[in-house]
C-alpha cells in the first residue's frame, strides 16, 4: 500500500471545480471525482480511499449530510468539507455529525490545501496504525486468556496429584519401605510432568525473544542428542529409533530453534505409541536438498484422525487420545517454524502411525 | 464380594495418578472399599448402560473429573441424562477440578445430580461430611 499513491475522493456538483482539483493534484495523489453522492458511494465501495472531500452546497444533499453518511458506512477515510463561505452552522454540524477532520474555505490556495491533505494523510496513517495495533492486542489478549485457562489446569493438575500423594502418605498407616517408594515414584512422575510443561513454556517464551543464529547443523548429532534428552519418557526404552541422513552439502540453520521443533515432534512420537504394538518404532530422516532440508519423523503409534489434522497445530488443542499432553507442543512447533520460514505437514492414519515432515531453508551461502 | 454397608463409588478420571489417590483416600478414610474406576467417561457410560437393570452394580456416588480429553465431565453429565431415569435416580455426582473455575462452579451447581464441586486433591474429611449429609454413607 505504501508504494501506491494515496487516493482522494472529491464530490462536487460543479464539473469545473472537479477538473481544477484533479489537474492540480493528480500527480501526487490518485484522484477520484464524483458529481453525485451515489457516484461517490460507488467509488468508495470499489476503491481504497484515504481522504474524502465534499463540497457543502449541492442540490440533492449537503456536504455535511453526505459526510455523515460516509462516516457511518465507511469510517476509515478522513473526511473534509469545502465551504464556499464561512457557513459556520453547517461546518459545526458537519464536524459533530460527520466527524469531519477539517473544513476548507473556497476558493482554496494550492499550498494550503496540499498541506491540509498531507496532514490528513498523516492522521489517516496514525489511525490505521492504531487500528492494527488494537487488532494485534486483541489477538494477544485472547491468546493470553486461553493460555491462562489451560495453563492453570496444566500447572495445577500435577501439583494437585502430588499434594494428594503427600497427604495420603501421611495418613496411610501401613507404610513399609516398598509403599513409601511407590509414593515417591508417583510423586516423581507427577513432578516430571509439571517440569516438562514448564520447560515447554520457557522454550516458547525464548522462541519469541531469540534472535536468529545460523550455524552448521550436524543432523546425526542433533538427532542423537534429542533422543537422549527424552530417555526419561516412560515409553522411550521400548522404542527402536533409526536415523537416516542424506546430505552432500553444508546445511546452516538456527540450531536452538531446530532443537525446540525436534524435541516436541519426537516427544509426541514417543508419547503416542500404541501399547499393544510390540515393535515400537520411530524413524528419523534428514535430507538436504536444493535450498532446504527436509526432516521426517515417522512413528507407528496411535496416529491422528483425519478430522483432527487441521487442529493439531492450534494452541491447546488436544487430540481425543487418552494420554493427551498439554496441547502446547505442536503450537510451539508451528510458531517456531514460522519464525524460521519453515513449514510442517503431517501424514497419518489412525492406528498405523504418523509422519511429520518439516522443511526448513538452508542459510549456507552456496546451498 | 459385595460389602453391603459400604456404598459403591465410581471414580472417573483420565489421570491414573489421581485415580490411585482417590481410591486410596476412600479406603484409608474408611468411606468405602467398594470402588470401581474408569480412565475415560466413555468406559464409565458403557458400564452404566450395561448394568442399568442391576441396581446393586450401580454406584451411589460418582466422583467425576471435569478436565478430561474426548468426553469431559460436563459432557458426561449430558450423556448421563440419556440413560433410563430410574438408573439415574440413586446416583449422586461430585465433580472434581484442579482449578475450580467460577464458570465451572456455576455450571456444576445448576446440575440436578451434582451434589457439589470439589477442588483436587480430594479432602477426605470434607468428602466424608458431604456423604453423611446426603445419607450416602452411614455414620459409624
Amino acid at each position: 500500500m505504501k508504494s501506491l499513491k494515496p487516493a482522494i475522493l472529491y464530490l462536487d456538483d460543479e464539473v469545473n471545480n472537479l477538473t481544477g482539483f484533479k489537474a492540480t493534484f493528480r500527480r501526487d495523489y490518485t484522484i477520484f471525482t464524483a458529481q453525485t453522492a451515489e457516484e461517490a458511494f460507488k467509488i468508495l465501495k470499489e476503491n481504497d480511499v484515504q481522504i474524502v472531500i465534499s463540497d457543502q452546497r449541492m442540490p440533492e444533499i449537503t456536504g455535511a449530510e453526505f459526510l455523515k453518511s460516509v462516516f457511518e458506512n465507511h469510517p476509515k477515510p478522513i473526511r473534509m468539507l469545502l465551504t464556499g463561505f464561512a457557513d459556520i452552522e453547517s461546518v459545526i454540524k458537519a464536524i459533530n455529525e460527520g466527524h469531519v477532520y477539517r473544513y476548507i474555505t473556497k476558493p482554496w490556495e494550492e499550498q494550503d490545501l496540499r498541506l491540509t491533505i498531507n496532514n490528513a494523510l498523516n492522521f489517516y496513517e496514525a489511525q490505521n496504525e492504531l487500528r492494527n495495533r488494537n487488532a494485534e492486542l486483541e489477538k494477544a489478549y485472547t491468546e493470553l486468556e486461553k493460555f491462562v485457562y489451560s495453563a492453570s489446569h496444566d500447572l495445577r493438575a500435577p501439583l494437585a496429584s502430588v499434594m494428594g500423594l503427600v497427604q495420603l502418605a501421611k495418613i496411610d498407616t501401613d507404610t513399609d519401605r516398598a509403599t513409601c517408594m511407590d509414593y515417591f515414584l508417583k510423586i516423581e512422575s507427577s513432578v516430571n510432568k509439571l517440569d516438562v510443561f514448564l520447560q515447554n513454556i520457557i522454550s516458547y517464551y525464548r522462541n519469541t525473544k531469540l534472535t536468529e543464529e545460523r550455524v552448521e547443523i550436524n543432523f546425526e548429532k542433533l538427532f542423537k542428542e534429542t533422543i537422549e534428552s527424552l530417555e526419561h519418557f516412560e515409553k522411550a526404552p521400548q522404542i527402536k529409533f533409526s536415523i537416516d541422513i542424506r546430505q552432500d552439502k553444508v546445511f546452516k540453520s538456527d540450531e536452538s530453534r531446530l532443537k525446540i521443533v525436534l524435541n516436541n515432534i519426537l516427544s509426541n512420537a514417543i508419547k503416542y505409541q500404541r501399547d499393544d504394538e510390540s515393535n515400537k518404532q520411530v524413524d528419523l530422516k534428514a535430507i538436504v536438498e536444493n535450498g532446504h532440508a527436509r526432516i521426517e519423523v515417522k512413528d507407528n503409534g496411535i496416529g491422528i484422525a483425519p478430522e483432527n489434522k487441521e487442529n493439531i497445530f492450534s494452541m491447546f488443542y488436544r487430540s481425543a487420545a487418552k494420554n493427551a499432553g498439554s496441547g502446547i507442543g505442536l503450537y510451539i512447533v508451528k510458531e517456531t517454524l514460522t519464525k524460521m520460514e519453515g513449514d510442517i505437514s503431517v501424514d497419518s492414519a489412525p492406528g498405523e502411525g504418523s509422519k511429520f515432515t518439516i522443511k526448513i531453508p538452508n542459510h549456507h551461502e552456496n546451498n | 464380594m459385595k460389602t453391603t454397608d459400604q456404598p459403591l463409588v465410581m471414580l472417573i478420571d483420565d489421570n491414573a495418578m489421581d485415580i490411585f489417590v482417590g481410591k486410596k483416600f476412600l479406603t484409608v478414610s474408611g468411606i468405602t472399599n467398594n470402588i470401581i474406576t474408569f480412565q475415560s467417561a466413555r468406559e464409565a457410560l458403557d458400564y452404566l448402560c450395561q448394568y442399568e437393570n442391576e441396581p446393586d452394580k450401580l454406584p451411589s456416588l460418582i466422583l467425576l473429573d471435569i478436565q478430561m480429553p474426548e468426553i469431559n465431565g460436563f459432557q458426561f453429565l449430558e450423556l448421563f441424562k440419556n440413560i433410563p431415569a430410574d438408573t439415574q435416580e440413586g446416583v449422586k455426582i461430585i465433580m472434581l477440578s484442579s482449578t475450580l473455575d467460577p464458570v465451572d462452579i456455576e455450571r456444576a451447581n445448576a446440575e440436578p445430580h451434582v451434589l457439589d464441586i470439589l477442588k483436587k486433591p480430594l479432602d477426605p474429611v470434607m468428602l466424608k461430611m458431604l456423604l453423611l449429609q446426603n445419607k450416602i454413607s452411614k455414620a459409624a
